[in-house]
């Protein structure tokens, strides 16, 4: 703790240095992470209407796609404001967009593993 | 009618609710007696609502019972708003 | 530099996405609560159409009906026959002319054409509400898109205000600072009509959940195949139709004893569909019959948990099955869900106003809200006020009224962003524009009571509901502009 307190205290001031790695402001930042988040639902949304509609249409006995895809949309319609806001709220280490990238990865295996 | 009784029953709900946090909504205390009859009607009076509500069938019940608990704090917001300010 | 947390994150996320969504959103759930009382409207913009209380439709004016339908469709118009019901007692045979259901509208007694005149009605809000006048295409996904941006801010809504959501369930403070007392007033709207405002965010978004949520792989739509060469439609001959009434009578019983909504006829067939407000379930059931004897060909009922599911997500957006008094409570409903959106709007603009209430682009945004939050209702009243003044004999006059309504919205538009940008006092344009509200408001009970008393007699209710709207909004329009004026002073 002491070696630390002192280290900061020693440091010299470096005004200029400091202006010209200015961290962007954080609206820019939140922008831009608030577009990612967008996109990322999106897709992991998408990826389980798809996914949602041939797994029920698979264990159903095949007349079921309307009803598998409308099952599908009720699920992902409910999900993807869900999606963005675990993605842009979770910021912490990418906590959020690691989770849903996550699911959109599960997601997009099963989609290549059924039918 | 049904929606009148769902009506009145959330207002004495909210009207509890509010009187059981006289500090935060600046309404004189009440004694420890009344508070806790207030706590009683707090949980009964939602479940009456509900009950005289699902009279008009579970889909139209339900949304009384969520319509007017919205209306209802409407009004009991207005009220208690008045009768801090007073 | 404030420390990045969860809830300062979502405080971003709810302000600027419930800004940018709710300059839009305000018009979607303005008019959709307009939309509650569409056939309402409809009727008060029709004084010429007599009341005619649960008159049954009869035979002849089945049979007529009939005819009319296969002489439009003869010539290239694809119309249908729409049944009387509980709201609307009268026969009509519409078609899709791009954004709403016209058509004519005949005595259920006789089947001869009611010469009523021609309005938008209702349908314009419905039609607004769901598509912005923006296509099925691009209006509709627009729309879809604010819902999404809907559930989002009240999702980080609910996540800022999580601690004092319950114990401030109805707290609201109008002697304290200005900013406090708009924020209780949001907040109250906002948590108490949080049911409402989910559930038709919700089931709005996923009654066209197709528009922006493709089941097909997203590759597919940007690949474009050649279209398949289209055959040329055989003309197939109209058959005679039968009579409707012993039909009318075999589908309701197949039907489970539901009511019939609407018939739709093919060259070789018709089918009777159940209607709409026979229950919570939207459904599209219907019953077959062959042309030109009626012989029943068969009866689509379409049950399963999922399509039951979603045929009660439909009801309760449409809320077609709801009596009188639940229809007054979703209008009341929608209005304080509008309100609520609407004051965090001005909450939006009252927080920036200090530090950046000079630069250009705040005028343009208060600019912007003064359009949409007074704007608006100035625009919906002239539409009203249009449908009154208009002759009613002016060819084309339900386009007329669509273009009143929107060259007093544009005015308006422009009104409060000349008014935001180049004066000083920026509150003008919100007073002088709820002056407009207030005048046209008030004046439209007058208004209605000059133009014709046969109808103010025969649907008392329906003028009394609409006119007394009017008024109290220009009421309460104006008791806010003589407030603005108090503290301005």
């Amino acid at each position: 703790m002491r070696r630390i307190y002192f280290s900061i205290c020693n440091r010299r001031p470096q005004l200029t240095r400091d202006r010209a790695k200015r961290p962007p402001t954080p609206a820019i930042g939140r922008v831009r992470a608030l577009a990612i988040s967008c996109l990322l639902s999106y897709l992991v949304a998408h990826l389980l209407v798809m996914d949602i509609g041939r797994m029920v249409a698979r264990h159903g006995n095949g007349a079921l796609s309307p009803d598998a895809t409308q099952l599908g949309y009720m699920i992902a319609i409910g999900c993807l404001p869900l999606l963005i806001l675990a993605c842009f709220g979770m910021w912490v280490r990418y906590r959020g967009i690691i989770a849903v990238g996550i699911l959109g990865a599960i997601a997009a295996l099963a989609g290549t593993v059924l039918p | 009618m049904t929606i009148l009784i769902s009506l009145l029953s959330w207002t004495i709900t909210l009207s509890c609710h509010a009187w059981l946090q006289p500090a935060r909504y600046h309404l004189p205390p009440v004694s420890r007696t009344i508070q806790v009859a207030m706590r009683i009607v707090r949980v009964i009076a939602p479940m009456l609502a509900l009950g005289v509500a699902l009279t008009a069938g579970p889909v139209a019940g339900v949304l009384v019972w969520c319509a007017t608990f919205s209306i209802a704090g409407m009004a009991v917001a207005i009220v208690v708003e008045r009768l801090a300010h007073h | 530099m404030t420390r990045e947390t969860l809830r300062t994150r979502m405080g971003w996320l709810h302000a600027w996405v419930g800004f940018v969504c709710g300059l839009a959103l305000v018009c979607i759930f303005t008019t959709g609560t307009l939309a509650v009382f569409d056939t309402e409207i409809t009727r008060w913009m029709q004084p010429e159409i007599p009341a005619l209380a649960n008159a049954q439709p009869t035979d002849i004016a089945l049979d007529r009906a009939s005819r009319m339908v296969r002489d439009q469709q003869a010539r290239g118009m694809p119309a249908f026959l729409v049944l009387p019901s509980a709201r609307s007692s009268v026969l009509e045979i519409l078609h899709y002319d791009g954004h709403e259901f016209v058509g004519d509208i005949l005595d259920p007694r006789t089947g001869a054409t009611i010469p009523a005149r021609a309005t938008a009605g209702g349908k314009f809000f419905y039609d607004f509400h769901y598509s912005l006048r923006g296509g099925g295409v691009i209006g509709v996904g627009l729309v879809n898109v604010l819902g999404t941006g809907l559930l989002v801010a009240v999702g980080a809504g609910i996540v800022i205000h999580l601690r004092a959501l319950l114990p401030d369930l109805v707290m609201l403070r109008l002697s304290v600072s200005r900013i406090r007392s708009w924020l209780d007033a949001h907040l109250l709207a906002g948590v108490l009509f949080l049911p409402f405002t989910v559930m038709m965010g919700y089931t709005g978004v996923l009654v066209h959940a197709d528009r922006i949520l493709p089941a097909t792989p997203l590759a597919t739509i940007f690949r474009h195949d050649a279209a398949p060469a289209r055959l040329p439609a055989s003309p197939l001959a109209l058959s005679p139709v039968p009579p409707l009434r012993p039909l009318l009578e075999t589908a309701r019983l197949r039907l489970g004893g539901r009511d019939c909504g609407f018939i739709l006829f093919s060259p070789d067939r018709l089918g009777i569909f159940a209607s709409d407000a026979s229950g919570p379930f939207m459904t599209r059931d219907h019953v077959d019959f062959g042309l030109p004897d009626g012989r029943v060909l068969g009866t689509t009922v379409t049950r399963g948990p999922v399509a039951t599911t979603l045929q009660l997500m439909h009801g309760l957006h449409y809320a077609r099955f709801l009596p009188l008094s639940l229809r007054w409570l979703y209008f009341v409903s929608g209005l304080c869900s509008t309100a609520a959106i609407a004051s965090g709007m001005v909450l939006f603009l009252m927080k920036r106003r200090r530090k950046s209430g000079h630069r250009a682009a705040f005028r343009i945004a208060e600019g912007l809200c003064i359009a949409t939050i007074t704007g608006l209702p100035v625009g919906i009243l002239s539409f009203l006020w249009g449908n009154r003044l208009l002759p009613a004999t002016l060819t084309g006059r339900e386009m007329l009224e669509i273009d009143v309504f929107f060259f007093i919205w544009a005015v308006c538009g422009l009104h409060g962003i000349i008014r935001s940008c180049c004066t000083t006092s920026p509150l003008s344009g919100w007073r002088e524009q709820l002056v407009a509200t207030a005048a046209l408001g008030c004046g439209l009970p007058l208004l209605d009571a000059v133009g014709d008393a046969t109808a103010w007699r025969q649907w008392s209710g329906i003028h009394a509901g609409i006119d007394g709207m009017g008024a109290l909004f220009g009421v309460v329009a104006a008791c806010v502009a003589r407030r603005m004026k108090d503290r301005a002073a």
